[in-house]
């Protein structure tokens, strides 16, 4: 084990050069990526830079089409749709990262290990229906009702609901993630590499590590584009139904919502928001599949 | 105490003036298609009193008498509206005596008689049965058959307003022979015949899925030989409000759609797409902020939004709601969220125009430095200068929570903006409406439990008489735990004064004394700070324009007159 | 592989029975109340009495053994009267009603299916079959412009919700050129040629936009799960024996790559009964996810919990078959 493990932290340098190589040659993942720093960036800056503040209403201003003042114009308040989009992108980009790292995590530990321990399969799978059995809706209803109000004397409004949203999503999300892995491990499990491996006397852990992981890292990472734009969908879903964050803190899942109903009339407000939550899903794919590509050179050195 | 029951002239002659448009046979206008967007689930109104169920319903199934769109009662199944000058009310007010009309058959030929409305008084008042007009039926000590065409109603006591039973689309007469073995708790298990109830009216069900779709044709046995015009009707359900305007403006795929309540503007340029009309119609509806008396602090836990717990720490101080409300332009709110479906109110009893008082009407128009200087003066003020006002420490800041709706949404918004410029901070909650409006003892949403500073609904009160609704403030109209927080009262509001008001209004018969009293009761309630009334409401549908004969109707069913209905050519 | 499926069915029953119990408790402590959408004018009594007479007052565990003996024993038994004409009890006693439409549940499903099946499940099976060849080309054919349309589209299928697309396509293709209605009529006999044209226009839309986002889904799965395979040991294997590619992409790679995508259409193939919540709604469909939601938004607690009982009966069933199915894929998986 510890002999196995010399050779690797040697060549730990010249692996990390070939990393970013590899990676820079990944014409999509550096495009992908560039767009979701720039838009994290925005979402992060932009509340501060921007001359309007989002929920600030004005009357006179109502229904505008995009000009210099206003780039996607105002909503039926007068709000500025930017300066909105702009807060907005803070929670929902948080949001769907940390519920879909949430969701993935849960989803990859149950899937790995009733994958590998076979005598904890049948329970895991059987806790795995009961979660996707369970209505969502109504389990939403009850976590609210009974952990609202106390999550919001500690943490705050904002801080408590937050909390609620991630964990209620990533809860409810993981078993695909779980059920893919598993089956994916199952068959890993009995090949060549695997039962070499596990001859050799190789720990769990370290197959695990070395031998599964890179193997199922591809699905991990369409799990991880699929629960990102799943959990910025789901959240605007919570939120007109009342159970997401007050009705005057807009995120881009809400936007979308509110401004399907103005979509006559004023069709940047819907399309705005949805342009940015398809584009955030596609970088984070184009980057996820990136960096998958460059961890894992072993099917970049085969491809040649 | 008849100031509502015009002639009965007035029907007849309205009805000819209408028929004169297009003198139309039984059923040669073809098919009609309604849009419900919240879907019929069961066509009995006693068991289903949502104007969803009971409307499609009103095809069918008939009371003795109708509100027509002015709020009037009109004789349907009965000759004449029984008055005290007619002999029809018992000089004492205990009981009252209807007439019914000669040669009315059910849709299955039988004949239609006195027995049928007793049978149904008897239905809706036998325990365990579930019926959900139980309170039409209040004080009801006898309903008797004096011969086969008529029925006499005694009431425990006098009765100034005796017109609760068999009045309007909620409390419609059924078939005693169809529903013979319905009563009680066997109520429940007649899914066929709640599903498909026999009636006297236009049409008669030949297809129900429930949530889904309601197909009609025309009862073969109604009463007027050229009418219906329309062989068919279809009731459509599901989907959204935006939708079904869609489905009548734009595409013209329905003729009529129901309880449209969207932005002015969206409805503005559906609407230019010419082929179809928006009709609103005003009954009692006010869309009101109910203020919290009471203390709701987490920290009271169990005293929590209640007497016991103590007074609110500002709001309990009328100078404090009064500034709440001048803060408020109400005619912007009415453009940008109403339309033409609103006015801007100060009164809590809006509607009829008899009983508005007008003596509050200084909050219509907003005032937001009068605001500021009676804030002043209840000594909240800006002490430590951070936009807030605040008095001993304690910040002036609401949690104003309503149910999910965008237009309730928006007026949120809107409110919250003109309060910060008073300097008042509010924290804004939006529930599901089943959770908000429902009565679950465990949860802390509730519009009854109201563990908030103010919270906003709509309230009505149907036909035209508002002693049930004034009653709605009393101190025993409370909720409170004790009573598992059912009532209306939420603001907490007691004052002796007022209950001995409403015992007043109670033992008083003359409509002139009605009127002042409630007028008054209005006043002690606006004065008090317990409600910041916003918009009296009105309803909103859409129709084709080639549909002729829609009168709008608040106070009945809105497609009360669906048999004078017909198609221009 | 059968005693593996019988024992897992004999397993399966315990675990449907704690699943449908676990179901009641979350629906008993959900605050939505049958009585929250009546009137106003409605007064506190009536709601209480309204609430006795559907039995909500008695004890938890009353009212889920009620549940229990009308859904297993009642139901069953009504289904063997109705077929054989053999009636062992009385047939009309004790079933499963709404509370909101006081009708059978049964019933409510039967006249729900049909829609549910047609719209929801002919998106599904058309979502398969765009999704498995769009999957493997993309794999193929890494960084193809067919991979990144491919992709562009799965990714704006999969993250735009279907309540923004579905008023998008309704605006577009029923309110400006007439193309489809944006109402489906439930009520639609297909008898001849007119009739069935009809019946397509309707489906359009709803179907367009369920397969787009089924597809979108499965071919992401499907093309990952390639791109791990064409670079194992096998496939340089196949090929330096001298297989034709198509044969090495179809026989080898593909077939092997399938196990996620068997995962993930045996996971949504409960929800093809299950219906399409949001375009059901949209589209006035009025199918199962129609009755579900309006049965938890008015807090029909028979309805919900019988509907959501039939769901996780079929995710146990789909995963079992999942489970059956990669045996079947790959002989080497073994679970005994």
């Amino acid at each position: 084990m510890t002999d196995l493990a010399v050779p690797q932290a040697t060549a730990a340098q010249p692996r990390r050069n070939g990393f970013w190589s590899r990676f820079r040659r990944h014409k999509g993942a550096v495009i992908g990526g560039t767009l979701l720093g720039l838009i994290m960036l925005a979402v992060l800056l932009g509340p501060t830079l921007w001359p309007y503040t989002a929920g600030q209403i004005n009357l006179t201003d109502r229904n505008l089409g995009a000009s210099l003042s206003h780039p996607m114009g105002t909503d039926h308040l007068g709000r500025d749709l930017f300066a909105s989009v702009l807060k907005g992108g803070r929670v929902t980009v948080l949001v769907g990262l940390v519920a879909m790292m949430l969701s993935l995590l849960i989803g990859t530990a149950v899937g790995v290990v009733a994958g590998m321990v076979r005598w904890l399969d049948a329970p895991l799978m059987r806790l795995t229906d009961l979660f996707l059995a369970l209505p969502v809706l109504p389990l939403l209803l009850v976590t609210i009702m009974l952990w609202r109000d106390s999550l919001r004397s500690v943490f705050g409004a904002e801080a408590g609901i937050f909390l609620l949203i991630v964990t209620m999503i990533g809860l409810t999300s993981w078993m695909q993630t779980a059920r893919i892995l598993r089956a994916e491990i199952l068959a890993l499990k009995e090949r060549e590499f695997v039962t070499a491996a596990t001859a050799l006397g190789l720990r769990p852990a370290g197959i695990i590590r070395r031998h599964i992981l890179p193997n199922v890292m591809g699905l991990i990472v369409v799990s991880a584009t699929l629960g990102l734009a799943n959990a910025i969908v789901t959240e605007s879903a919570l939120s007109f139904l009342g159970l997401g964050f007050p009705p005057d803190h807009p995120t881009w899942g809400r936007l979308l919502f509110d401004g399907t109903d103005y979509l006559t009339l004023t069709p940047a407000r819907a399309l705005w928001p949805g342009v940015l939550i398809t584009l955030t899903v596609l970088s984070a794919n184009y980057l996820g599949e990136g960096l998958r590509d460059a961890f894992d050179p072993r099917g970049t050195i085969k491809r040649k | 105490m008849s100031v509502n029951l015009r002639p009965v002239g007035y029907l007849t002659l309205s009805i000819c003036a209408l028929s004169s448009a297009a003198m139309a046979d039984r059923g040669d206008q073809g098919k009609l298609s309604l849009l419900y967007w919240q879907a019929p689930t069961l066509l009995n109104p006693y068991l289903a009193s949502a104007p969803k169920d009971s409307e499609p319903a009103s095809l069918v199934l008939e009371p003795l008498a109708r509100y027509d769109e002015n709020g009037i009662m009109l004789p349907w199944l009965a000759e004449a509206i029984p008055t005290l000058e007619n002999g029809g009310i018992d000089p004492d007010m205990g009981s009252i005596t209807w007439t019914l009309k000669q040669g009315i058959k059910w849709s299955d030929g039988s004949d239609f008689t006195a027995e049928d409305v007793v049978f149904t008084a008897d239905y809706c008042m036998s325990a365990d049965s579930g019926c959900q007009m139980t309170a039409k039926f209040t004080d009801v000590s006898q309903v008797e058959a004096l011969d086969a065409h008529t029925v006499r109603i005694s009431f425990a006591k006098p009765k100034p307003y005796p017109y609760g039973p068999f009045v309007g689309l909620e409390v419609p007469v059924l078939q005693a022979n169809q529903f013979a073995d319905c009563i009680g708790p066997d109520a429940v298990n007649c899914s066929a015949e709640n599903l498909s109830p026999i009636g006297t009216g236009p049409y008669r069900i030949t297809e129900f899925k429930p949530g889904d779709v309601v197909s009609y044709d025309i009862n073969p046995y109604y009463r007027d030989a050229t009418k219906p015009g329309f062989a068919s009707v279809v009731v459509k359900g599901g989907g959204d409000a935006l939708g079904a305007a869609r489905a009548v403006l734009e595409t013209g795929e329905f003729d009529y759609a129901w309880n449209l309540q969207l932005d002015p503007e969206v409805l503005t340029k559906m609407k230019a797409a010419n082929k179809g009309q928006v009709v609103s119609s005003f009954g009692t509806a006010v869309e009101r902020l109910q203020v919290n008396l009471t203390n709701p602090a987490t920290d009271l836990y169990d005293a929590r939004s209640t007497r016991d717990g103590g007074a609110h720490p500002f709001l309990a101080d009328p100078r404090v709601t009064k500034a709440l409300s001048l803060a408020i332009d109400r005619t912007a709110l009415v453009q940008i969220a109403y339309g033409e479906a609103g006015r801007p109110t100060c009164d809590v009893l809006a509607a009829p125009a008899i009983y508005t008082s007008g003596a509050n009407d200084d909050c219509l128009t907003q005032d937001l430095d009068r605001a500021r200087a009676l804030l002043d003066e209840a000594g909240w003020t800006d002490s430590d200068g951070d936009g807030i006002r605040d008095k001993d420490g304690h910040s002036m800041a609401l949690l104003y929570q309503t149910s999910v709706n965008p237009v309730r949404q928006t007026t949120q918004d809107l409110l919250k903006a003109w309060w910060t410029e008073i300097g008042v901070e509010t924290e804004l909650r939006a529930i599901a409406p089943a959770v908000f409006f429902g009565g679950d003892q465990s949860s802390p949403d509730t519009f009854q439990k109201f563990y908030a500073d103010l919270e906003m609904f709509t309230n009505f009160f149907p036909g035209s008489d508002p002693e049930p609704y004034l009653n709605n403030w009393t101190c025993a109209a409370i909720p409170t735990p004790e009573n598992g927080w059912a009532g209306m009262n939420v603001p907490r509001y007691c004052d002796a004064d007022y209950d001995a008001l409403i015992a007043k209004l109670g033992n008083t018969v003359d409509l002139e004394q009605r009127i002042d009293i409630s007028k008054e009761l209005n006043n002690m309630l606006m004065q008090a700070g317990a409600l910041i009334p916003l918009v009296h409401r009105g309803e909103v549908s859409a129709h084709a324009t080639s549909l002729q004969g829609v009168r709008m109707n608040v106070w009945d069913s809105e497609l009360w007159n669906i048999a004078d209905w017909t198609r221009a050519k | 592989m059968l005693t593996y499926s019988l024992r897992r069915l004999a397993f399966s029953v315990p675990v449907l029975i704690f699943i449908s119990f676990a179901i009641f408790l979350l629906m008993d402590m959900a605050p939505n109340d049958p009585t929250a959408n009546l009137p106003m004018t409605i007064p506190a009594e009536t709601r209480a009495q309204l609430r006795e007479a559907l039995g909500m007052d008695d004890p938890l565990l009353t009212r889920y053994l009620l549940w229990c003996k009308q859904f297993f024993i009642h139901e069953p038994l009504h289904l063997i009267a109705q077929w054989t004409g053999i009636s062992i009890s009385d047939p009309d006693q004790l079933r499963v009603l709404s509370w909101s439409s006081r009708v059978p549940v049964v019933d409510l499903i039967a006249d729900r299916l049909p829609q549910t099946l047609l719209v929801v499940g002919l998106s599904y099976l058309l979502g398969i079959a765009i999704a498995l060849p769009v999957g493997i080309y993309s794999a193929y054919r890494q960084h193809s412009w067919v991979d990144h349309v491919g992709t562009f589209v799965s990714m704006i299928g999969y993250s735009v919700p279907s309540f923004f697309l579905g008023v998008l396509l309704i605006i577009v293709f029923a309110v400006k050129l007439s193309w489809f209605p944006s109402v489906y009529d439930t009520t639609l006999q297909v008898t001849d040629f007119t009739s069935l044209m009809t019946q397509l226009r309707q489906m359009a839309m709803p179907v367009t936009i369920l397969a787009l986002y089924n597809a979108a889904q499965i071919s992401r799965y499907m093309r990952a799960a390639m791109l791990e395979n064409l670079h194992q040991d096998y496939v340089r294997t196949a090929r330096a024996k001298g297989a034709s590619e198509t044969r090495v992409i179809c026989a080898h790679a593909a077939r092997n790559s399938l196990l996620p995508v068997v995962t993930v259409i045996a996971l949504g193939a409960p929800q093809v009964l299950g219906g399409a919540i949001v375009t059901e709604q949209i589209f006035k469909i009025n199918g199962i996810g129609e009755l579900l939601i309006s049965s938890i938004q008015s807090g029909d607690l028979p309805v919900v919990q019988s509907l959501t009982f039939l769901f996780a009966v079929l995710i146990v069933l789909f995963n079992l078959l999942a489970d059956i199915a990669y045996g079947v894929l790959n002989p080497r998986i073994r679970y005994d």
